[in-house]
């Protein structure tokens, strides 16, 4: 028993050895942590120094600096619309899809197994068709069906909409398995609680932190997504993305400072879901750390 | 026995529990799917035999098309193997960390969701002929990056990592989240080492999610066009780009762009049954 009393190890072999070898993987998994954050890194601080830059041809570092590039963007109508644009497309995304995916989530808990796998085969087809080819195809499509429709914001919002819901569809399923659905909804049947009034009363007050956080996943997936946008309505509607895509061969400094913005947006997005996802408790370790 | 009982009560409760009533509420989620995902799927499909077999023929006897699909596949690949080893390896060390580090989850968050033309212009602040990276090495009298071109496959490749290498951490993390310390406690109590733990115990159950993990990276690595088009503009022949051109500026050829997006599709169908397979592997242990 002296091995437990000198924690030594189990197999006789020295400690000092395991010591080392464990301060050498901890060392190499830092040295790759590191090296993957300032990959990350980098270039979002080469996009924050160019968009404060002023003069920056061929030295390390700005030769001036000049909030000229900021300027430029937030005195532009064109940017507001875009950007304002943008956040309509996403929240009203968002809005459907979390709308659309609960009651589904609802109907695969308390109804059969076929409707559960084909709401599963359903939530695949977008992982497995990409945003080009979808653009292809409602265009095509909504070309013969519904001429009327293409180059519309509504034809995007619903595209973008089908195309985000596998995300939103995990999401909500996840926060489906904290509460047994069955058991609740059998009991509020025999409270004479109808099903709408269930999801209402019962579901959604439930599920408040499941849907937050789907609901910014759904946001910051759409908001970037430039394919969908420049294919469906190109310039006619033009979002964020396609406005910054429009700079990019007029202005570097402008881009950047618009990839800055969107950044920002992206990161603040995550940061909530990140937030969300934590627990009451975890967070209260969390601020006693 | 017992166990198929507990099944089949519960099965019984479900269809006492919503009945008909389910379908009308899975009804919406039908709908929007159907209107935007099957149908237009269905479009592309029925069109890409307008022109018949011939046209079939000619777009797979095309050599700039063949070119487009191997640039592709070179380049998901290539980066699916580099975003599975670094990214994997991240999530083995984070996910134990994650409720003292949660920083690090918002940053690959962030990482993983972060592309298109935000993405492409950082490369080129960063690694383009005057970027960042290029000048500060440039003047440190490294020549690493002399000959380097972003607007090239070696150059895309490395934009590329920077949200796959996020997405497969963040998609792996849950899989090695569900390894339990006892597991590690008692192949210790048995002799065994971590290199033998990880071989025999942790590696056989995290494999089946490494490989679904894995395939959906090569999938958005596949289907990637914003910032491939916002880095290149067209200049690298891939076929996600081929897809846009035709459909956005070509006169001639816009029906071949049905046929290309057929064949795009079926890569990515085998991808996504291999990706459920694994999955449903690794469902066993993960739940």
């Amino acid at each position: 028993m002296d091995w437990i009393k000198t924690g030594g190890s189990s197999d006789g072999r020295p400690i000092s050895r395991k010591v080392k070898r464990d301060r050498w993987e901890r060392a190499g998994f830092l040295a790759v942590s590191v090296f993957f954050l300032l990959y990350l890194a980098v270039p979002i601080l080469a996009t924050v120094l160019f968009s404060l830059a002023g003069k920056w041809t061929d030295t390390i570092l700005p030769q001036s600096w000049s909030l000229n590039a900021y300027s430029v963007i937030f005195t532009s109508d064109e940017f507001y619309s875009s950007l304002f644009r943008t956040i309509f497309l996403c929240v009203v995304v968002a809005v459907l899809e979390v709308a659309v995916t609960i009651p589904a989530v609802f109907a695969i808990k308390i109804g059969s197994e076929g409707l559960g796998r084909l709401i599963q085969i359903l939530s695949v087809i977008p992982i497995a068709l990409p945003a080009v080819v979808l653009a292809l195809g409602s265009v095509k499509f909504y070309g013969e069906v519904l001429p009327s429709l293409l180059g519309t914001p509504a034809l995007l919002i619903g595209v973008q909409t089908a195309f985000g819901l596998p995300f939103v569809y995990w999401t909500i399923l996840n926060a489906f398995q904290a509460i047994d659905v069955v058991e609740l909804y059998n009991a509020a049947r025999t409270l004479r609680c109808g099903a709408l009034e269930f999801i209402v009363r019962i579901i959604l007050p439930s599920l408040k932190k499941g849907i937050v956080i789907a609901g910014v996943i759904a946001f910051a997936s759409t908001f970037d997504n430039f394919a969908l946008q420049q294919l469906i309505v190109g310039a006619s509607w033009e979002t964020f993305a396609m406005y910054q895509y429009k700079y990019f061969t007029i202005d570097g400094h402008a881009v950047s400072a618009l990839s800055v913005i969107g950044m920002l947006i992206i990161f603040i997005m995550s940061w909530v879901a990140g937030f969300q996802s934590k627990t009451k408790r975890e967070r209260k370790e969390e601020d006693a750390l | 026995m017992v166990r198929m009982e507990k099944e089949q009560s519960h099965n019984s409760r479900k269809r006492h529990a919503g009945g008909s009533l389910s379908y009308l509420f899975a009804l919406p989620y039908l709908i929007v799917c159907a209107l935007f995902l099957v149908f237009p799927v269905i479009s592309i499909i029925v069109h890409s035999f307008d022109s018949g077999l011939n046209g079939w023929f000619s777009v797979v006897c095309n050599s700039t098309y063949v070119r487009a699909f191997q640039g592709s596949c070179r380049l998901a690949i290539w980066t699916t193997a580099e975003a599975a080893a670094l990214g994997g390896l991240l999530a083995l060390f984070w996910a134990p960390k994650l409720s003292k580090h949660s920083w690090f989850l918002a940053f690959i968050n962030f990482g993983a969701h972060n592309g298109g033309v935000s993405l492409a212009f950082s490369f080129i602040a960063t690694l383009g002929t005057n970027g960042m990276l290029s000048l500060l090495l440039k003047h440190m009298g490294i020549g690493m990056l002399a000959d380097f071109k972003l607007v090239s496959l070696s150059g895309l490749h490395w934009a590329y990592l920077s949200f796959l290498v996020p997405f497969m951490c963040l998609i792996f993390m849950p899989a090695v989240g569900c390894l339990k310390p006892e597991w590690f406690a008692a192949a210790r109590t048995l002799g065994s080492g971590k290199l033998r733990y990880f071989w025999k115990v942790a590696g056989p159950v995290l494999l089946p999610s490494f490989f679904s993990s894995t395939t959906l990276v090569f999938l958005q690595a596949m289907g990637t066009y914003a910032t491939a088009q916002a880095i290149t503009d067209n200049r690298i022949n891939l076929i996600t780009l081929q897809i846009g051109y035709l459909m956005q500026m070509s006169v001639f050829n816009r029906s071949d762009a049905d046929i290309l997006s057929v064949l795009l599709l079926f890569i990515m169908i085998v991808a996504t049954c291999i990706y459920d397979v694994f999955n449903k592997r690794a469902s066993k242990w993960i739940g």
